[in-house]
């Protein structure tokens, strides 16, 4: 494996991250390993750990960060933000990174998938005959769908 | 133990002279040393600062020597020569106190890094006088992109140091683009302030790397030194070209030779005039006369060294309740110069002329002397030596109990963890408080024996504990020696016991004494 | 009951706390040649250093707790310092001279020269701390916010059975009108309330005590009265527990807890034969001259682990166990027998000096300003200053008895111009 040039790195991205609604305690994190040992996901998925995260975000490792799937992964319990000691919140910075990745154009394909379907559908599932028919035996009315609301909302 | 005799105490014929009581040498070298002048000048002693800088000092004596051409320091609280070697020739000065407060001696670690001192690479006090001289900063700001700190990696840093590098990176962030580095081990935030300053600091963007294993490799090449490392967190090989790389800095003590001469023996492996032990939380030294202040005693955090400014003032002033007591006494015709006394003295109390003297202002009357001398010149007598047998004679007599144990304690550790007992331990133990454990000679522990007692129990404090810096080490050989001494004679040696303690530890008294007890009745 | 009583006082100095700092600040004053009146809110002077035990394995660890019983000795020879327990102050007013002070002395209860030690009371009593000992003389006194006479007069067991009459559950207290130049401020530190953070399980979980506890158990004689009722065989040292806390407004560094726990891993690995300790932390903090000899020597006996436990549970097999992030990069689940909470120290409360300035962390005084305060006359000594090691609250006291008799003698100047 090759050498990371640090230089290389953008030291700004911390910045724009702070910068951004919910990414302010970024960059105090001191590294406790606290929000890890908390973190339900981590214990299934080593590729998520949020020191390592933020970490590669103070670094300004921005490609590695925020072209990655795992920045996705999180379910956000605030289990790390309950044990952070100096209050970094990490489960909305979380949501500030993802909500860099999407304005940079890093969306993973699930995602990408899923926005199409609330664009054509204005749910994430295509309501279809089958299931109107269904209804209708219960005595519930038919669901129509109203793509047009989240063109606006979006 | 390595001991050796200090030269200081040799007077010559030179009589033991107390005629400068209120006559202090500070050794000096910045605000520290001025400070303590002008605060022991406040309180009417008449000061002699040496120091070497010379913009700092009108001297105040024409032809007064500086602190670098001090070459020694000998004789007694109240009475100290101080002689300095300068080119004009050798002077001195009569003195009742020298006081050691020389600021730290700086030195870069490069060396340790394996880095030479380069505008590129610059120490810690080198890159600080850069920021403080904003002419003299560069032109090009990007040209300080990167700016990397070592700290701590190959020896342990300080608050002290790190505070400093915290002033660098919060000057550094108000210069645009830089993005400081630390490299170190612990962050060292025991100090006023230091954490909300480390935060901030990293707030403003500073990454700070922190090693547990293996630091970074400092490789030099052509376009400037090279930091490789695993980044700490992720475990990924990195590296990185800093613009400027700041190598920190060993705080140390001052250069104390000449006064070392004059505090003897105990502390010679080391570069302090204190011993390491909590009996010595202040400024004072085992010797009588001779206050170390700040780094002089390895203290460089400003807002103690600031207390030890006042502790010297309270030093000079304490009251040396001791002194109420007479000081041992050398039989001229009996001591024959063996030097014993002047060896194993741990205040550098005693010199000598035709026969060995005890400077009656030095002596904290430990004992250590008397018991040790092989000629039994030097007596005890008014404080403890021959009252010590007589208390065991008096005191056995009385006891109606068997068996009888006879306890020596240190007062200052044993006499402590008895008294937290009150009345309640069993009239079966005789006490018999001594000033230190150091004071308890092998004619105690047999006087003990011949007046009828079963067991005795010496009690001293812990290694590195001892006021007297190792009168504890001394009784626990003496003993030793007992018990060799009885086994010999052929009784029973485990009757004789040394068992440290300390006034906090009256459970631990208790548990040995129960210990001796068990072992008389067992053997009836 | 008898009615409370009257009483006036002067003095020099008023000290408002009989811990170390304000104690040495008191034999300092009397060395200058100045009275001072120590005011403890305990029946017994040392504040926390009287419930610390001594750390020496078979030599000394410098932990200065020894230095109190040496401190008190002067204490007692000296006639310049009085030490007032179960004291309260009710108010401090500045006066013409300086200050004057109303203090409430709750009554001794249990008389001390008449009381034998003999424990008949302590046999009796059915509640439990209100009878408490003295951990430096043994001398008993009565906690009357436990004694249930105190509550509803329900029960006098204590003083029915001393044979020596020494109980006196009737006399009333004394109000004291004390009048004082100067008054130096060493109310010390509160210990951090470990409940506070939950998720280590203190007060929940068997076998998790803290670092002030554990002290006091090695003082009282450990072996006897383990946390847990055995002697462990391994221990976990859980570092800045209300320290370095941003999130709960604790940004700071307590100072001495890495040194407290590594010196007592040593004692606890000298007296347990195998004992396994680990140390969780985040940095280690300095302490003693040599110590990067200390810090080498600590990574031998100690596993050093950096990393802050997300949670501390009720165990299986043994008592505890505890969650947190390996150095492998693995969750690992540690099962100890002990589990110590290195608590920080939080600022002492002093609601009765009206004015008084604290600093960002709560502590009294500014930064900068050493030992004096934003008022003019009252100085600041030891750990209600700012997190301290004893050594460091005993230089902090010679600093601020030297300033007030310094701030006293100008008094005498500036009068008599």
């Amino acid at each position: 494996m090759s050498r990371i040039r640090v230089n290389d790195l953008d030291p700004s991205f911390k910045h724009r991250v702070a910068s951004r609604p919910g990414g302010e305690g970024i960059k105090v994190c001191f590294g406790c390993k606290a929000c890890t040992a908390a973190c339900p996901i981590e214990a299934v998925h080593k590729r998520y750990d949020p020191r390592k995260i933020i970490r590669m975000a103070l670094l300004g490792m921005v490609k590695e960060v925020l072209e990655s799937d795992f920045i996705w992964l999180c379910s956000s319990c605030y289990g790390c933000q309950e044990v952070c000691p100096q209050n970094v919140r990490f489960t909305e910075v979380m949501y500030a990174i993802k909500n860099l990745a999407v304005s940079e154009g890093c969306v993973p394909p699930g995602l990408a998938g899923q926005k199409n379907l609330l664009k054509q559908h204005g749910r994430l599932y295509e309501v279809t005959d089958f299931e109107n028919e269904k209804r209708e035996k219960l005595g519930l009315p038919r669901i129509r769908e109203h793509p047009e609301d989240f063109e606006t909302l979006l | 133990m390595k001991r050796r005799i200090p030269e200081s105490v040799f007077l010559g014929r030179e009589p033991l002279s107390k005629d400068h009581m209120n006559k202090v040498l500070v050794l000096g070298g910045d605000r520290l040393g001025r400070e303590v002048t002008k605060r022991l000048e406040r309180e009417g002693y008449d000061v002699i600062l040496a120091e070497d800088s010379a913009e700092c000092c009108e001297p105040r004596e024409p032809g007064r020597a500086p602190v670098s051409m001090l070459s020694r320091v000998r004789g007694f609280v109240g009475g100290f020569t101080a002689s300095f070697a300068t080119p004009d020739g050798d002077r001195t000065e009569r003195v009742g106190y020298v006081i050691a407060a020389q600021p730290a001696r700086v030195s870069a670690r490069h060396s340790r890094y394996g880095l030479t001192r380069t505008d590129r690479t610059p120490s810690l006090s080198d890159f600080e006088a850069l920021l403080k001289t904003p002419e003299r900063l560069p032109v090009r700001r990007q040209e300080w992109l990167h700016v990397a700190f070592l700290l701590g990696l190959e020896q342990e840093s300080n608050p002290v140091v790190f505070s400093r590098v915290l002033w660098c990176i919060e000057n550094l962030c108000s210069i645009r683009n830089t993005q400081p580095y630390v490299f170190t081990r612990h962050i060292k935030v025991a100090g006023a302030g230091l954490e909300e300053r480390y935060r901030n600091c990293r707030e403003k963007g500073a990454l700070f790397f922190k090693f547990d294993g293996s630091g970074p490799v400092v490789v030099e090449e052509q376009d400037g030194p090279r930091l490789q490392f695993v980044e700490p967190m992720l475990g990924m090989e990195m590296e990185l070209i800093p613009d400027l790389l700041i190598v920190d800095e060993d705080l140390e003590p001052p250069e104390l030779t000449p006064l070392l001469e004059a505090v003897p023996t105990a502390i010679l492996s080391e570069p302090f005039l204190q011993p390491d032990s909590p009996r010595f939380p202040g400024v004072e030294t085992p010797k009588a006369g001779i206050l170390a202040v700040g780094p002089a005693r390895g203290v460089f955090d400003p807002d103690v060294v600031a207390s030890d400014i006042e502790s010297v003032v309270a030093a000079l002033k304490k009251d040396r309740y001791w002194l109420d007591k007479a000081a041992p006494e050398v039989d001229p015709s009996k001591c024959t110069l063996c030097l014993t006394c002047i060896r194993l003295c741990p205040h550098g109390a005693i010199t000598f002329r035709d026969a060995a003297e005890i400077d009656p202002d030095s002596c904290v009357r430990c004992g250590i002397c008397a018991a040790e001398c092989p000629m039994q010149a030097i007596t005890f007598s008014s404080a403890e030596d021959v009252n010590i047998i007589e208390m065991i004679r008096d005191g056995v007599a009385c006891m109606n109990t068997s068996p009888t144990i006879v306890a020596f304690l240190c007062s200052r550790s044993g006499a402590q963890a008895h008294e937290a007992w009150g009345h309640s331990l069993s009239p079966a133990f005789l006490t018999i408080v001594v000033r230190c454990a150091g004071t308890v000679d092998l004619s105690h522990i047999l006087a003990a024996f011949r007046h009828g007692a079963d067991a005795v129990l010496v009690g001293g404090c812990f290694r590195g504990n001892c006021a007297s810096v190792y009168g504890n080490v001394l009784g626990e050989q003496r003993v030793e020696h007992a018990r060799q001494y009885l086994t010999q004679a052929g009784i029973d040696a485990s009757l004789v016991k040394f068992v440290s303690l300390a006034g906090n530890t009256p459970l631990r008294l208790l548990e040995s004494l129960e210990e001796l007890y068990a072992a008389c009745r067992a053997r009836g | 009951m008898t009615p409370v009583q009257k009483q006036t006082m002067h003095t020099d100095v008023l000290i408002l706390g009989g811990g170390i700092a304000g104690l040495q600040s008191a034999v300092e004053l009397s060395r200058m040649g100045l009275d001072s009146v120590v005011v403890e809110r305990a029946p017994f002077p040392g504040g926390h250093v009287a419930h610390f035990a001594c750390k020496a394995t078979d030599r000394c660890q410098r932990c200065g707790a020894c230095v109190l019983e040496d401190i008190l000795q002067h204490v007692k020879s000296s006639s310049a310092v009085r030490v007032q327990v179960r004291t309260d102050v009710e108010r401090i007013d500045r006066s013409a001279h300086g200050f004057s002070v109303s203090v409430f002395q709750r009554p001794l209860r249990i008389i001390p020269d008449i009381c034998s030690e003999c424990g008949k009371c302590e046999e009796v009593c059915p509640m439990p701390g209100a009878l408490i000992r003295s951990p430096l003389d043994q001398a008993l006194s009565i906690d009357e916010s436990r004694c249930s006479f105190f509550r509803d007069r329900s029960c006098k067991a204590c003083s029915e059975v001393c044979p020596e009459g020494a109980v006196d559950l009737h006399t009333g207290g004394e109000e004291i009108d004390l009048t004082a130049r100067a008054t130096i401020v060493a109310a010390g530190f509160k210990p951090f309330d470990a409940s506070e953070k939950a998720r280590f399980g203190h007060g929940i979980v068997p076998g998790v005590v803290t670092s002030l506890e554990l002290d006091a158990v090695l003082r009282d004689g450990a072996g006897t009265c383990w946390p847990n009722g055995k002697e462990p065989r391994s221990i976990a040292f859980i570092q800045c527990v209300g320290s370095r806390d941003a999130a709960i407004g604790r940004n700071y560094c307590s100072r001495v807890c890495c040194a407290n726990a590594l010196r007592m891993a040593k004692l606890l690995k000298n007296r347990i034969q195998g004992l396994e300790v680990t140390l969780f932390y985040m940095d280690l903090q300095n302490f003693d001259r040599d110590y990067d000899k200390r810090i080498k020597e600590a990574e031998q006996e100690v596993a050093l682990v950096r990393s802050i436990p997300a949670e501390i549970r009720k165990g299986q097999d043994r008592p505890v166990e505890i969650i947190y992030h390996g150095r492998n990069e693995e969750r690992v689940t540690q099962a100890v027998d002990l589990v110590v909470l290195s608590i920080g120290m939080s600022p002492p409360s002093i609601d009765f000096l009206q004015g008084l300035v604290v600093g960002s962390e709560g502590f009294v005084g500014e930064e900068g300003q050493g030992v004096h305060t934003n008022m003019d006359g009252v100085f600041v000594a030891g750990a209600a200053r700012g997190p301290k090691s004893i050594e460091e609250s005993l230089a902090d006291a010679v600093r601020a008895a030297g300033e007030a008799s310094s701030y006293l003698r100008k008094d005498i100047g500036g009068g008599s111009q």
